[in-house]
């Protein structure tokens, strides 16, 4: 598996995928940076935390577009199917190298707060969990990711459908208010990954939010695991 | 050690696999041989564990495909009709990952490498991006990917498509070297190539198996009779004379040039009256040019066995 992370790692940073991404992610965090606490003059670093996350559901499916579907269309995951790996070894060696790169544009933007922390006095256990949320929330988006690239053969149809996804999820959040139906805004509630997100942009730190976040990343990429295993029982 | 035992695959309608069975023991090279759409390349993903089996099981040094994958592929090297690379790795990396993959330890990769590298003539080009490179040249860095680990098993599904002819030979001739210490199964529609260097051939028509048996064999059982060729220069037409020839079955004769004809002579299974057939020419007034037997080829088993199979499929062709 750690080969498995390794080369998937090289692979980001040797195509444009890595660069792209932490580009994307510098400039949102830029942008939002120099708006609220350089010319709004505010030491919080909050906002641009809750911005950064929505800024995620457009930019993770770059990074999990390619892991099954491109694959699958260039047929090299002969390679990892009849290499001595397991199925569920190799999802996780996909996620966790897309894990990685996640955390090192994470790391990249740290030198936001730390300018802040230049010439003010940033609240650091705020951003500390801002940083935990969005990891957590990074690492499901990937994992949902994964397994939307396992079920697609083209690598497009993977990141439109993983950006449809994600933005439903996004927008049934704002569904909720409006619904009368109590079972279905029980639902959505449950699947309404921002309503639990912004417990950390309120500054809470919930183990049940943390347990939320890990039990749907395990879910989905048990399914992803599961997909891939389906396929080689496939009758098309 | 490959075992294949009943494998059934469907794909939607098409029934691909139909019950293929077979073994391979270290030290042979078994040629699968098939038209295209045969099951051949269907075979060999259920041999190493790339899509499951309706039915059937598959054992790779003892260990079933699917009850032990793990076990089983990491005896196993196998190339895919279309190599599985990364084009934005280059030759060595990728090989690298690779061995990784078999399980090769860190400190022995490097070595382990440059005698594959060697071995395929990929030496020159382990720097360059697989992305970058010819087909021929890519087929090569399948091959290696099958040799990476030193497996017991290897399967290469036609691996000479795209090479040149100097670099078939030397495949060729890395195969053969292969076959000594491994169980190679290797798959192709030129029979030639795979008579070259097989010492069993299993022919698959329609998902089943129609002959699994040495080359010599497989000639040798065709029911066709051996065929004479007769070069003549005649003052008559000898047809009759010919046919009067104990065992001769068939006379055909074709005639170009005037007093000059060239005959086939078919002969029962088994026979050979070449002498008979010289004397009664001679004793007919004619003089012999050219005689001697045609060749029967492995294309014409092939062909005669594939036809049969289409018959009783109850097909006209």
């Amino acid at each position: 598996m750690r080969a498995i992370v390794q080369r998937e790692f090289e692979s980001y940073f040797n195509t444009m995928v890595g660069y792209i991404f932490v580009a994307i992610c510098m400039l949102v965090c830029g942008v939002f940076f120099t708006s609220t606490n350089i010319i709004g003059g505010s030491a919080s670093f909050v906002s641009v935390v809750s911005s950064v996350s929505y800024a995620l559901i457009l930019i993770t499916p770059i990074l999990t577009m390619r892991s099954f579907a491109e694959e699958r269309k260039s047929k090299s995951d002969q390679l990892l199917l009849t290499a001595p790996v397991s199925i569920p070894g190799i999802v996780l060696g996909k996620y966790l190298s897309a894990m990685l790169v996640l955390f090192i544009t994470l790391g990249a933007t740290l030198v936001f707060p730390i300018s802040l922390a230049l010439f003010g006095e940033p609240f650091w256990s705020e951003i500390l969990l801002g940083y935990i949320g969005m990891a957590l929330l990074g690492g499901t988006f990937i994992a949902i990711g994964l397994f939307v690239s396992s079920i697609t053969e083209n690598q497009l149809t993977a990141c439109i459908a993983t950006l449809g996804l994600l933005f439903f999820l996004w927008l049934s959040d704002s569904l909720i208010p409006n619904l009368t139906n109590e079972t279905l805004s029980t639902i959505l509630r449950a699947l309404s990954l921002y309503g639990q997100f912004s417990a950390f942009t309120k500054g809470v730190l919930n183990v049940a939010t943390i347990v939320y976040f890990l039990s749907v990343t395990f879910l989905f990429l048990f399914f992803a695991a599961k997909a891939v295993e389906r396929r080689r029982w496939s009758k098309n | 050690m490959i075992e294949v035992s009943g494998l059934y695959k469907a794909y939607g309608l098409n029934q691909a696999v139909r019950g293929v069975s077979f073994q391979a023991q270290k030290g042979e090279i078994v040629g699968l041989i098939g038209r295209n759409g045969a099951g051949k390349s269907t075979t060999m993903n259920m041999i190493a564990g790339y899509i499951s089996s309706d039915e059937g099981n598959v054992w790779i040094n003892d260990h079933d495909i699917l009850k032990e994958p793990l076990e089983a592929k990491r005896h196993l090297g196998y190339m895919p009709e279309v190599p599985p690379l990364y084009s934005e790795m280059t030759v060595f990396k990728y090989l690298e990952f690779v061995c990784k993959l078999m399980g090769v330890e860190k400190g022995r990769i490097e070595s382990h490498l440059k005698g594959i590298l060697d071995e395929v003539g990929l030496e020159h080009m382990k720097n360059r991006l697989i992305g970058n490179l010819s087909k021929g040249y890519r087929q090569r860095v399948g091959i290696a990917k099958a040799l990476c680990g030193d497996p017991e098993n290897i399967i290469l599904d036609e691996p000479t498509s795209g090479l040149d002819p100097q670099q078939i030979v030397e495949i060729r001739k890395v195969i053969q070297a292969l076959g000594k210490e491994h169980t190679v199964i290797i798959s192709s529609h030129i029979l030639k190539e795979l008579a070259d260097i097989c010492t069993r051939l299993i022919i698959i028509d329609r998902g089943r198996v129609v002959a699994d048996d040495t080359i010599e064999h497989l000639i040798s059982r065709s029911d066709a009779g051996r065929v004479l060729e007769l070069n003549v220069k005649e003052p008559v037409d000898i047809t009759k004379v010919l046919r009067a020839v104990e065992d001769v079955t068939d006379v055909t004769r074709q005639s170009f040039i005037t007093g000059n004809a060239n005959y086939r002579i078919t002969q029962k299974p088994g026979t050979n009256r070449s002498e008979a057939v010289s004397r009664a020419a001679a004793a007919a007034g004619a003089t012999i040019l050219l005689l001697r037997p045609v060749e029967y080829s492995l294309e014409d088993v092939f062909f005669d066995l594939t036809q049969r199979t289409s018959l009783e499929a109850g097909e006209v062709r």
